[in-house]
């Protein structure tokens, strides 16, 4: 290795090896614009997190608001049928199974269920326990091509 | 992310979201979890019924389904027939007329109506309401359900009133964009009165 100086070299190697020993040359405001681009790239990082968790709020919201729309109502089913000794709930919202829901008895001899049932507007009846289906005596009946009472009736979305 | 793209996806969440909770609140109008992804049959009814009678409904089901019609309703009237210990081939001609009334009301009400609004319009329909008449409801009902006011209307005819003064009373209802409440509270007993001059 030869110990002449460099800036006297002609090899451009060894030219280009004093280039680098030297201070890169730093614009004046350098370190300051640096700083700046930092704290603009900060603040766009906390807007788009605040975004982000504005958005999720408000489509939370949104849902929570709609959903509230078609919230289930808690609708009581009642028949006075003293005679029987059970009393079944039939129609649209149980698939009209007459072992998903049994009412039961008051001491007035009033059979009752509630059901929390969404917005809608559902067939239904009640089956005793000697297989007699009875309509509802406050609702509405509906037409009936199967030939048993059947009652309708509306859950309003309010 | 730059703020022209943060500003899209916030529009599309705020946008989609009412539309994905319509479509549950649809469903949830027709009762019983909503519409049941049928695969060849329903499982309701090959639980139900005998298997070449539960084909059968689920051929004429299918069929509804092509046509892009709610299924949920023809499942439960097979169900309620099967309930009534109804004779299939009885089942199957009601199941036939609710295809068509829902067919009618579909083509009535347009292919994004809700099941439950095509559900009761297809009831209506079968009770002798005019296609004209349902338009006319859509109309001032605009994005609202057409459930309460048709199934008023239909609670007031099947409890013996006029047909005519029913619909009128219901249409005034829905003129004056009337709560759902108040359709409930239409009394069925001033509508079903006997008036002077009434020839009934």
């Amino acid at each position: 290795m030869s110990g002449k100086s460099t800036e006297h070299s002609t090899d451009p190697l060894e030219a280009a090896v004093a280039a680098l020993r030297h201070p890169a040359p730093i614009a004046p405001g350098f370190a300051e614009r640096t700083r700046q681009r930092a704290d603009h790239l900060r603040r766009r990082q906390h807007w788009l997190a605040g975004s982000t968790t504005l958005a999720a709020t408000v489509a939370l919201v949104v849902v929570l608001t709609d959903r509230q729309m078609v919230m289930p109502a808690g609708v009581t089913f009642a028949l006075n049928a003293p005679s029987s000794t059970s009393v079944s709930l039939v129609g649209d919202f149980n698939d009209w199974d007459a072992e998903q829901t049994r009412l039961e008895r008051g001491t007035d001899d009033e059979w009752t269920v509630t059901l929390d049932l969404p917005p809608g507007r559902y067939r239904f009846a009640y089956v005793t326990d000697d297989g007699t289906w009875l309509p509802d005596p406050k609702a509405a009946p509906t037409v009936d091509e199967f030939g048993e009472p059947t009652s309708v009736l509306t859950v309003p979305t309010e | 992310m730059t703020r022209p793209l943060v500003v899209i996806v916030l529009a599309a969440v705020l946008t989609a979201t009412p539309a994905v909770a319509q479509d549950a609140g649809n469903l949830a109008g027709m009762g019983n979890a909503g519409q049941v992804a049928l695969t060849s049959v329903d499982r309701r009814l090959v639980a139900r019924f005998p298997a070449s009678v539960a084909t059968r409904f689920g051929t004429l089901i299918d069929s509804a389904r092509t046509d892009g019609l709610p299924t949920e309703p023809l499942v439960l009237r097979a169900l309620e027939g099967g309930a009534k210990r109804v004779p299939a081939d009885r089942i199957y001609t009601a199941l036939s007329r609710l295809r068509a009334a829902l067919s009618r009301a579909s083509e009535t009400l347009g292919p994004s109506t809700g099941a439950g609004d095509l559900t009761t319009a297809a009831a209506a329909l079968q009770t002798g309401l005019s296609p004209a008449r349902l338009i006319e409801l859509q109309g001032l009902r605009g994005a609202a359900s057409l459930t309460v006011p048709l199934g008023a209307y239909l609670d007031l005819v099947a409890r013996g009133a006029v047909s005519e003064r029913a619909w009128d009373r219901v249409l005034a209802l829905a003129r004056r964009d009337a709560a759902d409440r108040e359709y409930a509270a239409i009394d069925s007993a001033d509508i079903i009165a006997r008036q002077p001059g009434d020839r009934r």
